[in-house]
């Protein structure tokens, strides 16, 4: 037998050859160095190629599945249910304060009505009067500010632009004096 | 060199490759519960989706590398399996028509994504059809010098540069155990074409083995 090709060498290791076939190839590799290295490299390849880890699926795969599938209705006897929850859930809560403070359930009404009311109305007064301070202020800003720009445009329209100019390097040398001390030593001077 | 029968197979690994004890009784299952599932009963679903969930993940995420990705590829593949399964013909294997379907969607994502699509041409004839090579005299041994852990982990990372059409064999023939016979019929290519491709994919994977040295 000639030396094997790799397709034999794989179909050689994977079962996939006729036994006479396995068995000329077995002989074969018995006695060529070159094949056998080369069954042997393969056979690792492949036991390793099978024995790969596996991506696991979370444990609440299947139902996410599930629930896009068949998505869950909501039925008269689901409302019924919650509903009926709900109420009973209610009635042995009062029945609860019943035994501790040994009010009646209209006492119990009375008492929890008058608190949520005050509790609303306080909040109500507090949340309108910041409002109302917050909305005020904002007016006052704005108009100062609106008083301010309309100062600045009534005394471009008066003065001439070589005035204008003068007047803003004069407000910057002033500005720049009265940054680095200059109007103490001009003071000082005078004394003097 | 042709395919022998069953009976006369001994193949020369410990571990046989193929998943062919139960399998037939594996695919009457199946139609079994696609059936049931088609009069209603989502238990028969549930069972499909238990029985074929981790095989079908295994293959998604080799193919997209992201586990959260393939997570959500994965339920997307089954809420396409349920939405058509009025159309699934028994003749074939479930298993085969599933993995079709998520072939198909990991082509379509990476199209829109305009990632190099792998579709496999039907007929034609590709490059990579080359016929099977020879042992070359000099040949080195790669795989024997590493231990079998590490030679997983090497084996993982060369699968990562393996083209995705040669990857998707190799990941359906030594991770998912499909036959020859099943690849083809989910690619509608000769089992031949099969063949040769996936042995060139484990050749690949060999070279990029020598390269990670």
């Amino acid at each position: 037998m000639n030396c094997l090709r790799i397709d034999q060498v794989y179909l050689f290791l994977e079962g996939e050859l006729s036994s006479e076939e396995n068995r000329s190839i077995k002989d074969h590799i018995s006695s060529c160095e070159k094949c056998l290295k080369a069954v042997e490299e393969r056979k690792l390849l492949v036991e390793a190629s099978q024995s790969l880890p596996i991506w696991e699926t979370p444990q609440d795969f299947t139902q996410r599945v599930l629930a896009h599938i068949f998505p869950k209705k909501i039925t008269l006897r689901d409302l019924i249910v919650t509903a009926s929850i709900g109420l009973s859930s209610a009635v042995l809560a009062f029945f609860v304060i019943y035994l501790i403070s040994g009010h009646n359930l209209a006492d119990v009404f009375i008492n929890l009505n008058r608190t949520v009311l005050s509790l609303f109305q306080n909040i109500i007064v507090v949340l309108v009067k910041t409002a109302k301070l917050i909305s005020v202020s904002i007016q006052v800003i704005l108009k100062i500010v609106s008083l301010i720009l309309k100062g600045f445009a009534s005394l471009t329209t008066i003065l001439s632009p070589e005035l204008q100019i003068g007047l803003i390097a004069l407000s910057a040398i002033f500005t720049a004096l009265l940054l680095f001390g200059a109007k103490r030593k001009l003071l000082a001077g005078e004394k003097a | 060199m042709s395919k022998s029968s069953n009976a006369t197979k001994k193949p020369f690994l410990h571990k046989s490759v193929f998943k062919s004890e139960g399998s037939k009784f594996s695919t009457e299952e199946d139609r079994e519960l696609v059936k049931r599932t088609l009069q209603g009963d989502k238990k028969a679903f549930e069972m499909i989706l238990n029985k074929h969930q981790q095989p079908l993940l295994n293959y998604i995420g080799r193919m997209v590398g992201n586990r959260e990705l393939a997570l959500d590829f994965t339920q997307e593949v089954f809420i396409k399996t349920y939405t058509s399964l009025s159309t699934y013909q028994p003749q074939f294997k479930f298993r085969t028509w599933l993995f079709k379907i998520a072939s198909n969607y990991i082509i379509d994502f990476w199209r829109k994504k305009k990632i190099d699509a792998f579709s496999i041409d039907q007929t034609g004839k590709r490059e990579d059809d080359r016929p099977p090579f020879e042992i070359p005299s000099d040949e080195p041994s790669i795989c024997a010098q590493f231990e079998l852990i590490e030679l997983r982990g090497k084996i993982e990372k060369a699968l990562d540069k393996l083209p995705p059409h040669l990857r998707e064999l190799f990941v359906w023939r030594h991770i998912n155990e499909f036959s020859y016979d099943e690849i083809a019929e989910i690619k509608e290519i000769p089992v031949g074409t099969v063949k040769n491709r996936v042995f060139q994919s484990k050749e690949l994977v060999r070279q990029f083995l020598e390269e990670q040295k």
